[in-house]
Parts: structure tokens; C-alpha cells; sequence
């Protein structure tokens, strides 16, 4: 069980994920509970610290911030990590690696 | 955008069925005529972007794709065939486009578009298909678009998803609004399913035969998210950064 889990948060949201994040996820949503204040940043950062290794490289940079080349949708709205955008109870976080060709 | 050109009674008689469209007409059908596209790559994507470009009577259309025909390119590349493997990627889909439809002009460029031959291959051209697996030939050809003031549709896909998105100058985000670094951990070698790749490239056609017709509004600050393996489909809006090293400046 990982750090975003923990019975302590109580707020609920839901990370979608999309092309390799989601093979790398091994799903393509969770439900995910967070504190309540939990900026998307920090999101990515416990998500990334949560995971067995896989998730690591494709959400944060090597200076551990969320990897700038990282898609981050709430709701169907862009939100950059730098923006220090706060989550809601019940928001829908939808995270995407960019994808090329074919 | 390049002018209209106009249509002859052949061109009336094999546009018929598509004259027909609601905001394309005749008008729409002489712009197409007189417009060239840049397809970087002619793979599954791109290749399915030109095929449909020409169908619809785009007058020129570059290519730039590298290398030969491979067994393994044939789950999804269409324009190619079995017997050519070998052969140059770029000369087979001119030829097999110059077949479909020997009314519009195709140059086949074999090779990638790069830091080397990028400024001659926009000088002529109206609109960019942007179809390439590495992400640096995509940030080379937003950088061109945007230097040029020229509409760019960005196709991609990974295994069963697609994504697209239309950058417009000035207007909306460009590739470097939306990432601005190369994504550090894509692998150049990646699922692709031949349907999936042909899907993504008929809607990134569709997006330019708008941009340049008129007949409706391409996607404005928008991308668009494609699960085939659900069949759902979702917009999400994306926004300029405005500063964006590459269109912060730009007005």
C-alpha cells in the first residue's frame, strides 16, 4: 500500500491513466485518496513514489519533479504541474505521455 | 493558404460524389486543388493522411520518409507492397498515390524531415502533417510551422490510443506548449496495429482537409483522445503557455 492510500487522506479522486503510463500502471484507472489541499504536483510525486519503478521514469524528471513532457488533464481541462492547481474531492486526473506516429 | 485553383469539367466529374458536402462545394474542392501538404512520413499514420489527401484532390503533396520497405512495416503501412519489399518507402507511396489519383502532384522525398532539409520542404507548403515516431522531427516541424505561420495536425498513436491535435499559430497551443522537452522514456519501437495507425491518420487528413477548405472548424485549442479498444472518444482542452520558448511571442 502505498503513500497516497493510507487511511490518514481523505479525499477522493480518480487518476485515469493513458497509453504508456497506462501499460506501465498495469490499469487504466484508480481510485486514489489524497489529503485534503493535495496540489497535482504532489499527485504525480505520490504516485510516482507508490509505484514498483515503472511509473517513475515516464512522470518525473530526474530532479524528481513531475517530467515537463507530462500531459496532466482535470476533468477535461489542461493543468501544468507548475501551476500548483489544488484537487477536489471527486476530480478526475487524467495523465498522459505524448505519443508519436505510427 | 495557398489560392484557389480552379476546377476543370474532369476534376467536377471526379470530385461528384464530395462536391455534394455541406461547406466544401466547389469552392472548398478549388482550394484543396491549389494547396500543397508536407506529410512527414508515410507509415501507417502519415501514409493513411496522404491517401486520403489525395483522394480528396489536394494538389501537391510532399512526402519525407527514409529508408526502404521492410516485412515488418506491412501490418499497417497500406501504400506499400509485398513484392517491393527493399524498395524505397518514399517513391512507393508517391507511386501508389499518383495511381489513386494521377490529378494531384506528389514529390517523394527520401528522407526524414531534418535540421537539413526543413526549410526548403515548407517553403511551398500550406499545411504540415506531422506523422513521425521520434519526437525531435515533431518539434522540428512545430518550430517551422509557428517560424512560418503555418497550421500543423499533429497525428500519433501508441497500441490501441490515439491522440490529435492542431496547432494554429498564434491562435493555439503549439507542440512546445504541450511538451516542451522530448518525452525521455518513448521507445521508438512501439505496438502499433495497422487499424488503429489508419484511424488516427483518416481524422488528422479530415482536420486538414478543414484547415484548408474552410468547410469546418478544425480542433482550437484542443486534443483530441482516442481509446479503440473502448471506441470512446474525448476532447480535453489544452492551452498556450505563453511562455512557450517557441509561440510565447507569437500574435
Amino acid at each position: 500500500m502505498g503513500a497516497l492510500r493510507k487511511p490518514r487522506f481523505s479525499m477522493k479522486i480518480a487518476v485515469k491513466y493513458l497509453a504508456q503510463l497506462k501499460k506501465a500502471a498495469g490499469m487504466g484507472i484508480e481510485d486514489v485518496a489524497v489529503d485534503p489541499g493535495c496540489s497535482v504536483a504532489n499527485l504525480v510525486r505520490g504516485l510516482a513514489a507508490n509505484d514498483d519503478g515503472t511509473l517513475r521514469p515516464l512522470l518525473l524528471d530526474p530532479q524528481g519533479r513531475p517530467h515537463a513532457s507530462l500531459l496532466i488533464f482535470v476533468g477535461d481541462e489542461q493543468v501544468r504541474a507548475a501551476e500548483d492547481r489544488f484537487l477536489r474531492e471527486g476530480d478526475v486526473v487524467t495523465l498522459l505521455t505524448p505519443m508519436a506516429g505510427g | 493558404m495557398a489560392r484557389p485553383v480552379p476546377l476543370s469539367d474532369a476534376e467536377r466529374s471526379q470530385y461528384a460524389w464530395q462536391l455534394a458536402v455541406e461547406g466544401l462545394g466547389e469552392e472548398g474542392q478549388a482550394r484543396l486543388k491549389g494547396a500543397t501538404v508536407l506529410v512527414s512520413r508515410v507509415g501507417g499514420v502519415g501514409g493513411t493522411v496522404a491517401m486520403h489527401l489525395a483522394a480528396a484532390g489536394v494538389g501537391r503533396l510532399i512526402l519525407a520518409h527514409a529508408g526502404d520497405l521492410r516485412a515488418d512495416d506491412l501490418n499497417r503501412q497500406t501504400l506499400m507492397s509485398h513484392p517491393r519489399i527493399g524498395i524505397s518507402r518514399a517513391r512507393q507511396a508517391a507511386e501508389r498515390l499518383q495511381d489513386l489519383n494521377p490529378r494531384v502532384e506528389v514529390v517523394a522525398v527520401e528522407d526524414n524531415v531534418s535540421e537539413l532539409n526543413i526549410a526548403m520542404l515548407v517553403e511551398q507548403t500550406d499545411v504540415i502533417a506531422s506523422c513521425a515516431p521520434l519526437f525531435q522531427e515533431r518539434l522540428l516541424l512545430n518550430r517551422a510551422a509557428v517560424a512560418r505561420r503555418m497550421p500543423l495536425v499533429d497525428c500519433a498513436m501508441f497500441e490501441l490510443e490515439g491522440q490529435l491535435t492542431t496547432v494554429l499559430p498564434g491562435k493555439t497551443a503549439c507542440l512546445a506548449c504541450l511538451y516542451p522537452t522530448e518525452p525521455t522514456a518513448w521507445n521508438r519501437r512501439f505496438p502499433v496495429l495497422g487499424a488503429v495507425a489508419a484511424t488516427i491518420g483518416c481524422l488528422g487528413a479530415l482536420e486538414i482537409i478543414k484547415i484548408i477548405s474552410g468547410l469546418d472548424e478544425p480542433l482550437d485549442n484542443q486534443m483530441l483522445l482516442c481509446d479503440l479498444r473502448h471506441l470512446a472518444f474525448r476532447k480535453v482542452n489544452v492551452g498556450r503557455d505563453r511562455a512557450c520558448p517557441v509561440c510565447g511571442e507569437v500574435r
